[in-house]
């Protein structure tokens, strides 16, 4: 076979070379030929016809020839590439719109691949991390005492049956590091927590992971400068140090290789680095990079509550693990020596759980259970990936049609060259060739466009680090796609243009006019596409209503003109009196501030995601469970969340822990039982202060804009972080530069975390429906669109091509506007056909945004007939501008024509 | 005036190929004319196939060409016979008698 190659391989590259030896060999042959027969006296002229008719045609006998080389079909691949490019330069218009319109289509699936691609399907980026896996436990009862926290829940808890936690102590992280039944390495981390960083200059937020000191051993990733932590970094007396992220080492620092050694302060401790992680490691979960790691130990030294390593902290539930697998341990085999750890340590040792609690542990795969964004941002994906692909559809549909109106014009071209032998296949195979090109084209335009895409994107998601840096990946995803959508939309006019050609190729007359079957096909193309269309509306109708709806949620206060942020003091080793200072000073200064009318602040910004509750025992009254709010002076004022009964605190009540509280009218409705609840007592246990409820307040939303109303109970705010609120006359960003300078002012050293307005914080936290809806929208007036552009092309091209009908029908006495209304009338029944296929399949494919709707059902029906309304307008245009130019046909011209 | 002659049965004419080359190398016209020659023109090599198959074998690798002078000083492209060439000769050569016999035992039968 050696020979076979090397004779192809010849004819490609040396193609020139062998051309001449072929004419060579055949004009030797003729020679020799000739000179016989004129040997036995026949004239010249009638031996050279002689020896020509031996041969059946030199030229035929030279392309067998070729084809008994192999040659033909890469030389003919590259002559068809040739051809299209030439067909493709012949019609730029047409060349131009099929290329923009795959590009959209393309350019749409690159870019929600990648981000699927990012939060979903790619793995850990650390060596072998099927081995890596994350422990969860559960039990029938809660641990006595308890103290539980964590960053983010893992596991995509689904409800049913207690709840999988994945914190641990750090006691139960030491027990696991000393027994290697099962795992070779075992680590634990908690956070990423915001630490307040400082090099030289001002201080930022770093997101922080705290972690044990065989972390990077575990997961084996290397560091790309200096070293990473070893287990003697994470002790006691070991010295605080820090390991950087690449992306940190290069924005921060200037990728300056003297970094290493260097100190930096973390919430003013010192810290030196030692190393910077490799560039592919950002941390363990989607979009939760980290910008720093720091050993558990170092921790000890920043005095934060939650963090603790005393050997006696056994109720202290902190730390997620992450242990690598010996080889050959199973995962059943490792819950179950895990489950045995536990109920060893849980029940046995520490007794926080009662024997009969069924304490057991769960393992899955650190890519499954570190979920990170993906909980949140996975299905939102997968809609707009089914979305996407609709899109795709239409765009094939769209081109499908275009190439089939134009394989119609080039009927008779390609009838002539059926008619002087050129194969069928050979045909199909440059129809599809061109196909082919175009839509690698636009593949390519679709990825330049995607890459615009994904970055207004991820700049949706600003709070969240999602790297969608296009690799080897996605680049194939989308070639593979281009080159699907160039079989799709080209296999069907290959296959009807020639089809059309054989039969009618007697007459090249008749070859131009399209057979019936093609027009069917047409119609039915478009027909698909209004009912795809319709889909997509429908879908984007209700995701755009549901964002409305959430806008015009009464959340209970003004939310506008507010300006937000948040401080942390305590984390810069402030003591309480001096933060009451600050935040006295802060309110003085800030409200002085032209334009500010009201300054307060809270333990938490309102429908910021974040919000605490607790139960209670409601003396004389039943068990609650309560949304708590610590709030400063003035707050209801500056919120305008009005008073109902009773009154606010009083500045002693702030100065001193006074046990009071207000409540929320649903508090009162709920709790309440028909009475006043002035006066009356709520206490956490018998032990624990009881609180006075001495005032009523006006129901606010809280934590989301989603959530309904709870009761909610509002205690004076003591010392701790804050969350300002500023109410202004104006529009609240534009005072955030002079509170960032009294900010300055007063705590240069305090950074300052969010500073947004009140309206920006709740956008924030309706950001994945704000996504859907707009990117939802987007794709449904580009369905529409495109199936109005087919839905036009389609009846221009036949208006054009029936003048002559349209012609002689005039001139025998039809009226312009009758001949209108066929064409509009056609145009009706096309997109009413594609509304009986949508509107059915609308209300099934809308089931699966159920979940993400509010305050409307998937079946809405003022929806779905505002979309029919709208498709029958829009098309209704797209069907007019042809029967217009129908009605104007000139009967004369129209005849002269041919 | 002779029998018309017969048209080659598929697959024969690369078979004919081979053993006309059997004793020295060959240009295509040599070729088609030693193989009237041998079955005193009974056979007729359709000259437009010749060229096709002779390629068609020398991609498979059981011919080799060069380019050499004939006697009367003209450039031409020879045909030679490999060695995996002379295997397949051996072999269909083999099976060609073969089938000959067994469809003239057939046509004896009866």
């Amino acid at each position: 076979m050696f020979s076979d190659l090397i004779c192809r391989l010849r004819a490609i590259i040396r193609r020139r070379a062998v051309e001449q030896e072929l004419e060579d060999e055949f004009a030797f042959h003729l020679e020799q030929e000739t000179a016989k027969h004129i040997s036995r006296g026949i004239s010249a002229p009638e031996a050279s016809r002689r020896a020509r008719l031996a041969l059946q045609g030199p030229e035929q006998a030279k392309e067998n020839c070729r084809d008994a080389r192999g040659v033909a079909f890469c030389d003919s691949a590259i002559q068809d590439v040739r051809y299209a490019m030439r067909q493709m330069r012949r019609a730029p218009a047409f060349t131009l719109a099929a290329v923009l319109i795959i590009a959209l289509g393309i350019g749409a699936n690159t870019a929600i691949f990648s981000l699927l691609d990012v939060v979903v399907l790619r793995t850990l980026p650390v060596r072998d991390p099927g081995h890596l896996i994350v422990p969860a436990w559960h039990a029938k009862a809660t641990p006595h005492p308890f103290d539980y926290s964590d960053f983010e829940s893992c596991f995509s808890n689904t409800g049913a049956g207690p709840e999988d936690k994945c914190s641990f102590s750090y006691p139960f992280l030491t027990m696991l590091e000393s027994n290697h039944e099962i795992f070779s390495d075992v680590t634990a981390f908690a956070g990423p927590m915001q630490l307040s960083m400082s090099a030289d200059g001002a201080a930022t937020i770093a997101d922080s992971l705290v972690v044990s000191g065989s972390f990077f051993q575990t997961l084996a990733t290397k560091p790309a400068l200096g070293r990473t932590f070893s287990r003697q970094d994470d002790s006691a007396d070991a010295a605080a140090t820090v390991v950087l992220s690449h992306a940190l080492w290069r924005k921060d620092f200037g990728s300056d290789p003297k970094v290493i050694g260097s100190t930096i302060r973390l919430n003013t401790v010192p810290f030196s680095v030692i190393g910077v992680a490799e560039p592919s490691f950002k941390g363990l979960s989607p979009g939760r990079d980290c910008a720093l790691w720091i050993p558990i130990h170092a921790v000890d030294k920043l005095g934060i509550s939650w963090v603790s390593t005393r050997p006696g902290d056994d109720h202290h539930f902190w730390l997620k693990i992450v242990g690598r697998l010996q080889p050959g341990v199973t995962t059943a085999r490792a819950k179950a020596v895990l489950t045995a750890l536990a109920r060893d340590e849980m029940v046995e040792r520490t007794k926080v759980l009662p024997r009969d609690s069924d304490l057991t542990v769960d393992v899955a795969s650190a890519d499954h259970a570190l979920t990170g964004i993906r909980d949140m941002l996975a299905r939102p994906l997968y809609i707009l990936m089914g979305g996407v692909g609709l899109i795709l559809f239409i765009t094939c549909a769209n081109v499908a049609g275009l190439m089939t109106a134009r394989s119609a014009a080039r009927q008779r071209e390609i009838a002539i060259r059926l008619t002087v032998g050129a194969g069928r296949p050979r045909i199909m195979r440059q129809l599809l060739t061109e196909s082919i090109l175009l839509a690698l084209l636009g593949g390519l335009m679709g990825f330049v466009f995607a890459q615009v895409g994904i970055r207004s994107l991820t700049a949706i998601f600003w709070w969240v680090h999602l790297d969608a840096e296009p690799d080897w990946q996605i680049l194939l995803f989308t070639a593979a796609i281009s080159l699907g959508a160039g079989l799709c939309f080209g296999v069907v006019p290959a296959v009807f243009g020639t089809k059309d050609g054989t039969q009618e190729r007697a007459t090249l007359y008749h070859a131009m006019s399209p057979s019936a079957r093609r027009q069917w096909f047409s119609r039915s193309l478009i027909v698909a596409q209004v009912a795809v269309a319709t889909v997509m509306l429908a879908g984007s109708g209700l995701l755009v209503r549901t964002l409305i709806n959430l806008k015009n949620v009464s959340l209970g206060f003004n939310a506008q003109n507010l300006l937000l942020f948040g401080i942390d003091p305590a984390s810069q080793h402030y003591q309480e009196a001096q933060i009451r200072t600050l935040y006295r000073n802060l309110r003085q200064r800030m409200a002085a501030l032209p334009g500010v009318t009201a300054v307060t602040y809270s333990s938490d910004a309102l429908l910021s995601s974040s919000s605490s509750s607790s139960g209670y025992q409601l003396e004389g009254g039943p068990h609650i469970h309560v949304n708590l709010l610590d709030v400063g002076p003035n707050f209801f004022e500056t919120m305008d969340i009005p008073m109902l009964s009773g009154r606010g605190f009083t500045p002693a009540e702030f100065a001193a822990k006074r046990p009071v509280a207000l409540v929320n009218k649903t508090f009162a409705r709920k709790y309440g039982s028909g009475r006043n609840p002035l006066g009356l007592h709520f206490s956490e246990s018998a032990k624990s202060p009881r609180y006075e409820i001495v005032g009523v307040v006006s129901d606010a939303k809280y934590s989301s804009v989603r959530a309904e109303i709870e009761p909610t109970a509002y205690f004076p705010f003591q010392a701790g972080a804050a969350h300002f609120e500023i109410r202004s006359e104006r529009n609240a960003s534009a005072i955030a530069p002079e509170v960032s300078k009294i900010l300055h002012d007063l705590a240069p050293d305090v950074p300052v975390m969010n500073m947004l307005t009140q309206t920006e914080q709740i956008d924030d936290t309706l950001v994945i429906e704000r996504l859907l809806a707009r990117i939802s929208a987007a794709f449904g007036v580009l369905a529409l669109t495109l199936a109005c552009i087919g839905l036009y092309g389609l009846l221009s091209y036949d208006v054009t091509r029936r003048t002559r009908e349209i012609g002689i029908r005039m001139a025998v006495g039809a009226m312009p506007y009758r001949l209108k209304l066929g064409v509009l009338g056609e145009t009706f029944v096309i997109v009413i056909l594609g509304l009986a296929f949508g509107i059915p399949a609308a209300t099934f494919s809308t089931r699966a945004l159920a979940a993400m709707l509010y305050g409307i059902g998937t079946n809405d029906a003022a929806t779905f007939s505002g979309i029919a309304v709208v498709l029958l307008i829009v098309s209704g245009i797209a069907g007019y501008l042809p029967a217009r130019r129908a009605a104007l046909v000139d009967p004369m011209v129209a005849l002269r024509s041919e | 005036m002779p029998d018309k002659p017969i048209d080659l049965p598929q697959g024969t004419l690369d078979l004919l190929i081979l053993k006309a080359l059997a004793l020295e190398p060959m240009h295509g016209w040599a070729i088609s004319e030693r193989i009237q020659q041998i079955s005193s023109e009974a056979v007729q090599v359709q000259q437009g196939s010749l060229y096709p198959a002779l390629h068609r074998l020398e991609r498979r690798g059981w011919l080799r060409a060069h380019w050499a002078t004939t006697a009367s000083n003209r450039r031409a492209k020879y045909y030679e016979l490999t060695a995996a060439g002379r295997k397949q000769l051996t072999a269909e050569t083999k099976s060609w008698r073969r089938l000959a016999a067994a469809v003239a035992s057939i046509l004896d039968a009866v």
